[in-house]
């Protein structure tokens, strides 16, 4: 173990400046810092080891890939007063789909013009911008070192340590590409497994399911689904689940790469909202605005069966999030709180606008921006809000992610407003 | 007084991927130790002669070591010598030290050898002397 005054040196090898202070960047080469949580040395981003401590940093978060650590159960001491310091904004005037994407250090911006963005967390400054094919719709996944992008043409993986430290690292940007047909496209937010990343395809009025090895991005194995719309996969363990739109619910062994377990609803499934889980339960909404619960405990009989969770009594529903104590329904005039047996706790319609975006939510806390920008934060015990705050001017907002000390929100105009949990 | 000296940077030997610090105690990417100490005895057993304990480094920077003798009863690590008693090894090399009884007449005695290093996983090694029969 080194001495307190050696964990802040500079992270970087070539520098190593005294920083004095957990400093965002160092004063003399600029190297962006970030610190361990256990022992406060000073980081490289990307780092996935405090290289001090040898801690394992969990810092990757993303709103459509539960395989990342997406807002985890922390104590967060929240006081209202202080939460919402605005640290650092960007504004790039452009449309962005996809939500950002936090990894040890960085944020990703995927823009619909075709351009990546990668940032420093710590005050926004670009580090580096690739340029794919537009238009591009979802957020890429992080996984070991590669940034892996869905494109128009196919599926691309850069290597990430050779993007922010240029020749220090092996090898060139790009690590890989797997080539899709012209009449196939991606339709849903790539996943990565431990090995695995897999693609959901739509061609000629069927979905396949496409299992790409990860270090090389060859094809793997492939399965088809009989539906040309499907909601976003869902992986818990090593099962896959997703919904599609003649109403069946899969599950897939991704070790396998086959279909365990299936069952049908009596409607189609709502393919434009994510599922999410609660527990050992899996919730779907279905088309007529109700919402279902898998219980994936019973996949070790090969079994899948169906229950109605709650009652939402015909709400708008537009986005779901939960954690393992509530779910949170972002609907059309508001939001509604259920617990995790599907009662409701309370309902509250706001300002009244529509909310298209997930809520956040951590332990008892709750974030949404509605659609007109206004930010209201909540403790789950009251459905009057213990802030509200515009953050953005009428457009409609991504999902918020709160990462270790920073909230990060944005919006579809590609306004992105980091504000630090002090 | 001056510190270790300073090593250039690596690319750590293991994910290849990550250019190292000689500070760093992990590879930040791999997590991989970036200096191992391995000892060529596990238990030294003294001979009147002595015994000889060999330190070698199979990571990626310096490994830096200190030795000393410690036992339960008070006095006793005064009867032991080790030669030297700290050093500085470079990566896949070795170095040996000697440990010898000063005072010969001396017998039944419990003592161990502390060894002191920067290999974050092993820190502190612990060497138990055994004694051969001394005339």
């Amino acid at each position: 173990m080194t001495y307190l005054a050696e964990r802040l040196f500079c992270s970087n090898p070539l520098c190593e400046t005294i920083l004095v202070s957990k400093l965002d960047r160092c004063p003399r080469c600029q190297e962006s810092q970030h610190y361990c949580p256990n022992c406060q040395s000073s980081l490289r981003v990307l780092s996935r080891f405090c290289r001090n401590c040898g801690n394992i940093l969990r810092k990757d978060y993303a709103v459509e890939h539960p395989d990342l650590r997406l807002r985890p159960s922390q104590n967060i001491s929240v006081t209202v007063k202080s939460i919402f310091h605005l640290d650092w904004e960007i504004d790039l005037e452009t449309e962005m789909t996809a939500s950002p994407l936090i990894a040890r250090g960085i944020i990703v911006l995927t823009l619909a013009t075709g351009h990546i963005l990668i940032l420093d967390e710590s005050d926004g400054q670009v580090r580096k911008e690739l340029a794919t094919n537009p238009p591009l719709s979802f957020t890429p996944i992080i996984t070991d070192n590669l940034l892996i992008v869905a494109t128009r043409e196919g599926v691309i993986a850069f290597d990430l340590i050779a993007a922010l430290y240029g020749n220090l690292s092996r090898g060139g940007l790009k690590a890989w590409q797997y080539q899709l047909n012209t009449d196939e496209q991606v339709t849903k937010p790539l996943l990565a497994t431990i090995d695995q990343v897999i693609v959901v395809v739509k061609s000629n009025q069927r979905t396949k399911l496409i299992f790409l090895d990860k270090k090389t991005g060859k094809l793997q194995s492939d399965i088809t689904l009989q539906t040309d719309k499907t909601t976003n996969l869902y992986l818990k363990g090593k099962e896959l689940f997703i919904g599609t739109k003649n109403g069946a619910i899969i599950a897939v062994d991704i070790t396998q790469a086959k279909i365990i377990a299936s069952t049908q609803s009596g409607r189609g499934v709502d393919t434009n909202i994510s599922p999410v889980s609660i527990n050992n339960s899996l919730l779907f909404v279905l088309g007529d605005g109700q919402i279902w619960s898998c219980q994936t405990e019973e996949l070790a009989a090969n079994k899948l069966s169906l229950r109605a969770f709650g009652d939402t009594g015909g709400l708008l529903i537009n986005a779901l999030s939960a954690n393992n104590k509530y779910l949170v329904v972002s609907h059309g005039f508001g939001i509604a709180v259920y617990d995790k047996y599907g009662k409701k706790v309370w309902d509250t319609q706001l300002d009244a606008n529509s909310i298209s975006s997930q809520a956040l939510i951590v332990d008892d806390w709750v974030w949404v921006i509605d659609d007109s920008g206004i930010m209201f934060f909540f403790h789950i015990a009251s459905s009057v809000p213990k802030l509200r705050q515009r953050v953005f001017q009428y457009a409609v907002s991504l999902p918020s992610i709160l990462t270790q000390d920073r909230l990060i929100c944005s919006n579809r105009l590609a306004q992105v407003k980091i504000f630090r949990l002090d | 007084m001056s510190g270790p000296e300073r090593e250039e940077p690596k690319l750590c030997q293991k994910c290849q991927e990550w250019l190292c610090s000689s500070k760093d105690a992990y590879c930040a990417y791999c997590g991989t130790a970036l200096v191992v100490i391995k000892l060529s005895e596990e238990n030294l057993v003294l001979s009147p002669a002595g015994a000889v304990l060999n330190i070698s480094n199979s990571g990626l920077f310096k490994l830096y070591w200190a030795a000393e003798v410690l036992s339960p009863e008070p006095g006793i690590a005064n009867y032991f010598s080790i030669r030297p008693d700290y050093g500085s090894i470079a990566p896949n090399n070795e170095q040996a030290f000697l440990v010898r009884l000063t005072n010969q007449k001396t017998k039944n005695l419990r003592a161990e050898i502390e060894i002191a290093s920067n290999d974050p996983h092993r820190p502190i090694v612990i060497i138990p002397l055994l004694m051969e029969e001394i005339a």
